[in-house]
């Protein structure tokens, strides 16, 4: 299995290196847009914030933290349907369907570099931050921040799942992935707190898993908040893992079903 | 010799889901049958043809046999092992060469496309490279290999494909057109790999759908013809031929007929088919006659009453194909 799951890592990476100037790009990307919000930050200036007194910190921190974790948000949610959307478009699904290997464990091999890319776009984000920038992070709880990294892959896998679900069956991508991209963007506390948000809107984005993510990240790496402090996001994390992930396995399994039944595997 | 593929009332009806609330009906309306009630066996080291014209259900049943599609009836045996039940285990057993124009990685090279899918069926390090390259040299992309695959011909991924397919030479290989977009030396060298080699020196099992019938009567020890989702035809290949003997071809040349008196010989019973080419001086008719026996001397009594010198009469051999295109006319 391990074999195998290099094998991924290492086809994802030798595709992602033929595109050498989208390389550059999504790094320029990258600069202009932690520049974008380290300027908005000025403008707003130092005094303090009602809105971001509870994080004590200025605009630019809390924007930095939302940039910097956002692709695993959107990984966890979107990247199987990626996959298969991908293989579907290659004609290469059949192929791996006819693997010894079943299917659910080589599309999650086939996330695997996404993840990996996550985790240097985070850090690059972080050390630009922190060398450009000039950024105070509190980087003794960065093994906290990796904990609720991983949970926050754990709360949101589920809803992977039902996209996936959704690719395999209609030959789309997702509605579902597309309006949950927006309304995190909205609600979830990328960008802005959500207390700013009117009540009812505020309701909606204890509804989203990346809520909580973002809750609990911006309390380990600016405040320093241990894991005990951080049960509360923690355990909402946990509550959306147990009851997405179940659903989503169940959506896979049976859209799988129905594809193998319309014979619809290599269409696209 | 044991049987390594069965089916027994084999089935698959597809439906049209024509709106998403389709996908949660519990009865489905099954619109179209692709494989019907087919019932086959082939041997352990066989060489199995299977033909059909366009849409006579060959590729489904190679799919529901490869585990890619759910029959909707019967049950498929491969090495004795359920294909619906035991998916995993057969997959083991089976290799598909489809070559089908999507089936790799584009941006990557051919070398890392196969080494990408000998890591999936567990090929690794040296046995791997050594595997790699063997194939490489036998489909005759060596020099290429190291060449991006959007930038192959389709006959270069068509050999790409094949070179996949034998990563880990399963027992049991289903090869799918694997000749169609080769040119004929390359299609001669894999016919001969694959009768020679694969079959002959491995002892492996391979199921060829072809449309091509004479690369059948060539390789195949037997051969079933689909049609309309059924087999109608099974066997040795010349017993399929005898299934369509009483049709016999003859080949005639005639001097001193006058072309006018083709539309008696096209009127005449028994006569299924027709062609004549006219010169100045000769006649030459290429006739399929339902049964010699009552047709043949009516027809040369005829064409000597009309003044026709026969300078030439020859029964000829029925080929895979007329007994084909018969068999399938037929039904």
């Amino acid at each position: 299995m391990l074999h195998q799951t290099l094998a991924f890592i290492r086809r994802d990476f030798q595709t992602q290196s033929s595109y050498r100037l989208d390389f550059i790009m999504q790094l320029i990307g990258m600069i202009v847009s932690m520049s974008i919000f380290y300027f908005i930050s000025r403008i707003l200036g130092t005094a303090v914030n009602p809105y971001l007194l509870r994080y004590n910190t200025d605009y630019f921190h809390f924007a930095l933290m939302g940039i910097a974790f956002y692709p695993f948000i959107t990984i966890s949610s979107n990247s199987l349907a990626e996959s298969v959307h991908e293989y579907q478009y290659s004609g290469t699904l059949e192929v791996l369907f006819l693997s010894p290997t079943p299917i659910f464990p080589l599309l999650v091999m086939s996330t695997l570099w996404r993840y990996c890319w996550a985790v240097a776009e985070t850090m690059f984000y972080l050390l630009t931050a922190l060398f450009v920038f000039g950024t105070t992070l509190d980087w003794q709880n960065i093994f906290t921040a990796m904990f609720i990294v991983v949970l926050t892959i754990f709360a949101n896998v589920g809803l992977g799942l039902i996209n996936a679900s959704f690719s395999l069956v209609t030959k789309r991508t997702s509605p579902l992935a597309r309006l949950l991209g927006l309304v995190t963007n909205l609600l979830a506390g990328v960008y802005f707190p959500i207390e700013v948000l009117p009540n009812w809107l505020r309701f909606c984005s204890y509804l989203l898993p990346a809520t909580y993510s973002f809750e609990a990240l911006r309390r380990a790496m600016l405040q320093g908040a241990s894991l005990t402090e951080l049960r509360s996001p923690i355990l909402a994390l946990l509550a959306f893992t147990v009851i997405l992930l179940p659903i989503g396995l169940i959506s896979f399994k049976y859209a799988i079903r129905w594809a193998k039944i319309d014979g619809s595997l290599s269409q696209y | 010799m044991s049987n390594i593929i069965e089916t027994f009332s084999l089935t698959k009806r597809f439906s049209k889901a024509t709106n998403y609330r389709a996908l949660f009906r519990l009865q489905r309306q099954d619109d179209f049958t692709a494989v019907d009630g087919v019932n086959l066996q082939v041997r352990d080291g066989e060489l199995f043809g299977l033909l059909g014209a366009n849409g006579a259900g060959k590729t489904t049943l190679v799919k529901i046999l490869c585990t890619l599609i759910l029959p909707s009836d019967g049950r498929a045996l491969i090495g004795g092992q359920d294909v619906v039940a035991h998916s995993t285990e057969v997959r083991r057993l089976i290799g598909l060469v489809d070559t089908q124009e999507r089936s790799f990685f584009w941006r990557l090279t051919a070398y890392q496309n196969l080494q990408f899918f000998a890591s999936l069926y567990g090929l690794k390090g040296a046995t791997a490279t050594k595997r790699i390259a063997e194939l490489l040299d036998l489909v005759g992309l060596t020099a290429q290999a190291d060449r991006r695959v959007m930038g192959y011909s389709t006959g270069m991924r068509q050999k790409l494909a094949m070179a996949r397919g034998l990563l880990v030479a399963p027992q049991i290989i289903f090869l799918d057109e694997p000749t169609r977009s080769l040119d004929p030396v390359s299609a001669h060298e894999l016919r001969v790999f694959v009768h020679d080699t694969l079959v002959k020196q491995m002892g492996r099992t391979v199921i060829l759908v072809t449309h091509r019938l004479e690369e059948a009567e060539e390789l195949c020890d037997r051969v079933a013809i689909m049609n309309q989702g059924q087999i109608i035809a099974c066997g040795p290949v010349n017993d399929i031929k005898q299934l369509v003997t009483a049709r016999q071809q003859y080949h005639l040349r005639i001097a001193q007929f006058s072309p006018t008196s083709l539309d008696g010989v096209r009127q005449m019973a028994g006569i299924l088919q027709l062609e004549a080419t006219t010169t100045d001086e000769m006649t030459t008719l290429d006739l399929l006659l339902d049964d010699e026996n009552i047709t043949l001397s009516p027809l040369l009594r005829y064409i000597m009453a009309q003044g026709g010198h026969i300078q030439h009469c020859q029964a000829q051999s029925l080929s895979l194909e007329k007994a084909f295109v018969q068999l399938v006319g037929k039904k």
